[in-house]
């Protein structure tokens, strides 16, 4: 079972509709994002989508703020095989269809994993002596592990535990109980952990690390005096080739306890249950790695989980690159960029299938909505003349600062070469100056309602015509 | 019998477009009517037709053109008049659509559908009693119109004629009409009629306006009645109902129902402990004849009694002075003269006993020296332990004569947890009260012999394991045995839930019966050697990712019923 298309109307960071084909046989995705972009709305999308089936999240408290008066939704296409039917599941304030078990299966064993989760790694760093992983394991690498004797996850009997009342020390009924509550906890968390850091060692292997991984936890334990949860510990040792780092938190420093965090993470999907959907997702949270420590990712993807629909997004563009290249073969991939917009009321994220940006802003126009459209035509514009700059290798002014670039040092090199081979007729030159400056310009959308349509009708055919002359 | 169509025939095109806008293929059904209109120019039906669908696409401009054309061909066509007024009436055009609905009765005066159309334009117009009037005629023409009902209902909100409102509604609702879907259509939310409207909606009213998502499973939230009394909700009657259904109730199975513990009267004079004990019999030998184990609640746990290791009988703590009604009190100086000290508090008691007697306690002694059942009078949980070392249960704590270990092996499942604690009355917090009157009626799911006893080898496992040392230990290097009982425990949870609720978890393709019989897992007198080493390999192969039986305990609460039952919905 495959995801085949994602639709996604006025959820968090996405006002409008939006669609990401991936096609019959169910691509893995590459997002490239810049932050605020939507692509972490993009992961939320999906995370929530399949979480909404277990009533956990409302979707009216996702909508977009800034289309309050307008309906969202998130639709996700679904196929057992490109040869099967199409079935469309949706999720939105009046419509709950992802309850179905199928979704509610895929939710349960889905491996779900964003920078945030990892950032508990910064601080164990400083507690040097003793790595104390417990935070980053139960709080987030473990959250979802199912206690296969109570059929709830580590995640919620921690939360159980502590949300309990601390009993006084003469309440040993309610002592009782609450201990029974903590030992299940236990047993089953050093159960997995034994378990967990054997198949962890494996895959750190893969990223080049001949180490392995001990996970010493002695159990939480009620201390009835204080009225706390003591022993909050797992202890994270490194052996390396059957020996002890003597200063192990040289080693462990936050790279390789990314690294760790992930194996380990891989690790509990490994040891679960696989749902007939099986989605991994991967919000930005190899940016924490050494670039030598990413790849090896992108091999353990392939080896471990061939037959999961992988979402892997980033705001490395670099890394990006690198990724697109690598799984540009095979078909097996979809790399799609997102970009973001300002506009005189809010940050709106651009993406089109296949950066078809024109074809948007055109659609836009016939809309009449031609604040959109002015911001795909500004996109499209910019991809166009960075691109050609690109491919005829024109000398473009260079900035030390790569966010200082802008289309204006893009535009002014084509116009430079344009004096000595004439790339563009004057009259196109003299069309897009003009309306460089009253569409084409990050800053004029707050007179955009101002502009007639014939403008900016105009100025389509402009950019339409830019593309054919350079292209 | 089929026919083949002519793919010329403009009305098989016309046909076939009706049958793609009704399957919401907006593209495919104009490619359709532009051929119909292609290959005859004045199809008005094809041009009405393709007109809505256009309405439908949100594209107003070209359905008016298309509704135009229809009625240029046909100037008689009420229907092209009244979509076209809808058309109108969705651009905010509230006069044209008047005029166009006029029209359409002048040409047909019992078109039920004009005139509801019109009374919506009033409705949208705030002109409440003239909408009122519309609906009304539209009603004497069509009756059943339920959709009239309902827009009507809406129009006695905006004049507070709730009564009227209410039985509309009601009627609407009766034939069929989503209510809450029209009125979110109409007006989004009660929130946002009441902000509009400025005036609060009866409470009554907005309950059947309140607008749940759909494919939701209903609230399992109690609700209360008009009257103050708490039912549980629609979907856990009926899923108790299902539960009853299953099987018979637990008394049907039991010979002997009296299940009370013994009560003393007096604790502190009848309970002793092991040095007492000792020293009573030291006195006189006969000591011995009278003096029984002991359990008390607090003693009771799932599966099995306290103390927990092996050699418990030898350093049993409680032991009660069994002085039953026919007792010749003489024949135990030593008792007598312990019992003596305290004389005085028990003549206090009430009833009818010897001074030196308990207060109730039959003379039989064979229903707590018997296999059976014990389960304390107040627990939080469903908590039955199994005995067959011949303890004397005391109050608060009562006995189940039975010693067939399905039957407990069901009774300690989450099915009859969750069954329980909805049938019985709650004591204080989440306490729950096990009178016999309630715990006798827990329905016991009928079965198969071999279902029967794939149940009892388990329960025999659990009851075998619960003993051993390493189960029992706080050492968490043995973490993995707790969790290898616990593990057997909730394969009773899916056995049992098989059992109540086969059809449920077998359309959603989870079976437990199956897999575990083909496992042909021995008997615990059939395991030699190392029994621990044994149990610790069938763990592993069950809880292996792969074996059905972990797959679909995982996966068992994305079945429906399982998912109010355990909380999850």
């Amino acid at each position: 079972m495959r995801i085949t298309k994602i639709e996604i109307r006025n959820f968090r960071a996405f006002p409008g509709t939006y669609q990401i084909d991936l096609h019959k046989a169910g691509k893995n995705l590459l997002v490239y994002g810049e932050n605020g972009s939507g692509k972490t709305s993009l992961y939320q999308a999906l995370k929530f989508f399949l979480e909404s089936g277990e009533g956990i999240h409302q979707f009216e408290n996702h909508q977009n703020i800034f289309i309050a008066n307008d309906d969202g939704h998130i639709k996700l296409h679904l196929r057992a095989n490109s040869g099967a039917n199409e079935h469309v599941y949706e999720w939105s304030q009046n419509v709950r269809e992802t309850n179905d078990p199928l979704i509610i299966e895929a939710s349960k064993a889905k491996g779900f994993l964003d920078y945030k989760n990892l950032l508990e790694t910064h601080y164990i760093y400083h507690e040097e002596e003793n790595v104390n992983v417990f935070k980053l394991f139960v709080d987030n690498l473990l959250l979802n592990t199912v206690n296969p004797v109570t059929n709830r996850t580590l995640g919620a009997e921690w939360e159980s535990v502590q949300q309990k009342p601390r009993p006084r020390r003469n309440a040993k009924t309610k002592i009782a109980e609450l201990e029974t509550e903590i030992e299940a906890f236990n047993s089953e968390l050093k159960r997995r952990l034994e378990i967990l850091q054997s198949k962890a060692s494996e895959i750190l292997r893969k990223f080049g690390y001949n180490v392995a991984l001990n996970l010493d936890f002695q159990g939480i334990t009620y201390n009835q005096d204080k009225k706390t949860l003591d022993n909050q510990e797992i202890l994270l040792n490194v052996e390396f080739f059957d020996k002890d780092i003597p200063a192990h938190h040289r080693f462990l420093n936050e790279a390789k306890l990314s690294a760790i965090a992930i194996a380990i993470f891989f690790s509990t999907i490994l040891l679960q249950q696989e749902s007939d959907l099986k989605i991994i997702a991967l919000d930005d949270v190899l940016i924490g790695l050494d670039m030598s420590n990413r790849l090896p990712v992108l091999d353990i993807l392939e080896e471990y989980f061939a037959d999961y629909q992988i979402f892997l997004t980033t705001y490395d563009k670099a890394w990006y690159e690198i990724v697109k290249q690598r799984t540009s073969h095979g078909g097996k991939w979809k790399a799609v960029e997102f970009y973001f917009r300002q506009t005189d009321e809010y940050e709106i994220p651009v993406y089109a299938e296949d950066k078809a940006y024109l074809d948007k802003a055109r659609e836009y126009l016939e809309a009449n909505d031609h604040k959109a459209c002015a911001i795909y035509l500004r996109t499209a514009f910019e991809m166009i003349i960075e691109e050609f700059c690109a491919n005829s290798r024109l000398p473009v002014k260079y900035h030390r600062d790569p966010n200082k670039q802008d289309s204006q040092d893009f535009w002014d090199a084509i116009k430079i070469e344009n004096q000595t081979s004439t790339l563009l007729s004057q009259g196109l030159i003299n069309d897009i100056e003009l309306y460089r400056s009253r569409i084409l310009n990050p800053l004029s959308h707050a007179t955009i309602a101002n502009i007639p349509k014939k403008e900016i009708e105009d100025t389509v055919e402009a950019v339409e015509n830019l593309k054919t002359e350079l292209g | 019998m089929n026919t083949v169509p002519n793919p010329q025939d403009h009305i098989f095109y016309n046909n076939r477009g009706i049958a793609y806008s009704e399957k919401g293929e907006h593209d495919l059904a104009i490619k359709d009517f532009d051929k119909a209109i292609e290959l005859k120019s004045d199809y008005a039906e094809a041009y009405n037709n393709r007109g809505n669908v256009y309405d439908e696409k949100g594209d107003f401009d070209k359905a008016i053109a298309d509704f135009n054309m229809a009625i240029n061909i046909k100037s008689e066509y009420a229907e092209a008049y009244i979509n076209r007024g809808v058309v109108y009436g969705k651009k905010y055009m509230f006069d044209e659509s008047i005029i166009n609905f006029n029209t359409a009765i002048k040409i047909n005066q019992y078109h039920a559908g004009a005139y509801f159309n019109l009374g919506n334009v009033y409705l949208l117009n705030g002109k409440f009693k003239k909408s009122i009037e519309n609906y009304d005629k539209s009603l004497s023409i069509d009756p059943d119109d339920a959709i009239s009902f309902c827009h009507r209902g809406f129009a006695w909100l905006h004049i507070k004629e709730w009564d009227s409102a209410r039985s509309d509604l009601t009627v609407a609702k009766d034939l069929g009409i989503d209510i809450t879907a029209a009125f979110h259509n109409t007006y989004k939310n009660i929130f946002a009629f009441e902000r509009r409207n400025d005036f609060k909606l009866p409470k009554d009213i907005k309950a059947m306006l309140l607008q749940y998502p759909v494919n939701v499973y209903t609230t399992t939230q109690k609700f209360v009645t008009h009257d103050g009394e708490v039912r549980e909700s629609f979907v856990v009657l009926e899923l108790l109902e299902k539960l009853r259904n299953a099987g018979k109730p637990l008394c049907q199975y039991l010979q002997d129902q009296r299940s009370s513990g013994i009560i003393t009267g007096y604790n502190e004079a009848f309970i002793v402990h092991l040095k007492t004990r000792d020293a009573l019999i030291a006195e006189h030998p006969s000591s011995a004849e009278i003096l029984k184990p002991f359990l008390m609640a607090r003693d009771i746990q799932r599966w099995r009694v306290k103390p927990t290791d092996e050699s418990r009988r030898e350093t049993q703590d409680k032991w009660l002075i069994w002085t039953h009604r026919e007792i010749d009190i003489n024949s135990y100086p030593a008792i007598k003269k312990h019992l003596e000290k305290s004389r005085d508090a028990l003549e206090k008691r009430s009833g009818k006993q010897e001074w030196y007697e308990m207060q109730t306690a039959s003379t039989d002694t064979t229903r707590f020296t018997q296999p059976k059942c014990i389960y304390a009078d107040i627990a939080s949980e469903t908590a039955f332990a199994f005995d067959d070392e011949g303890y004397y249960v005391g109050s608060p704590a009562s006995l189940l004569p039975t010693s067939e270990l399905w039957i407990l092996g069901v009774l300690n499942t989450r099915a009859v947890s969750w069954f329980y604690a909805r049938t019985t009355p709650q004591v204080r917090g989440p306490f729950l009260k096990f009178t016999s009157r309630y715990v006798l009626q827990i329905p016991i799911p009928d079965m198969e012999p071999e279902q029967q006893a794939l149940i009892h080898k388990i329960v025999e496992y659990i009851l075998y394991l619960k003993k051993q040392p390493t189960v029992n230990s706080k050492d968490l290097k043995y973490a993995r045995d707790r969790v290898l009982v616990g593990y057997f425990g909730n394969i009773l949870n899916g056995l049992t839930y098989e059992l109540y609720l086969p059809d449920d978890l077998h359309r959603g393709d989870k079976y437990f019966f199956q897999p575990l019989f083909d496992e042909q897992l021995p008997q615990l007198e059939e395991i030699q050697g190392d029994k621990m080493s044994a149990f610790r390999d069938i763990f592993e192969q069950l809880c292996d990712k792969h074996h059905p039986v972990a797959r679909n305990l995982f996966f068992l609460d994305s079945v429906k019923p399982i998912r109010i039952i355990e909380s999850k919905a």
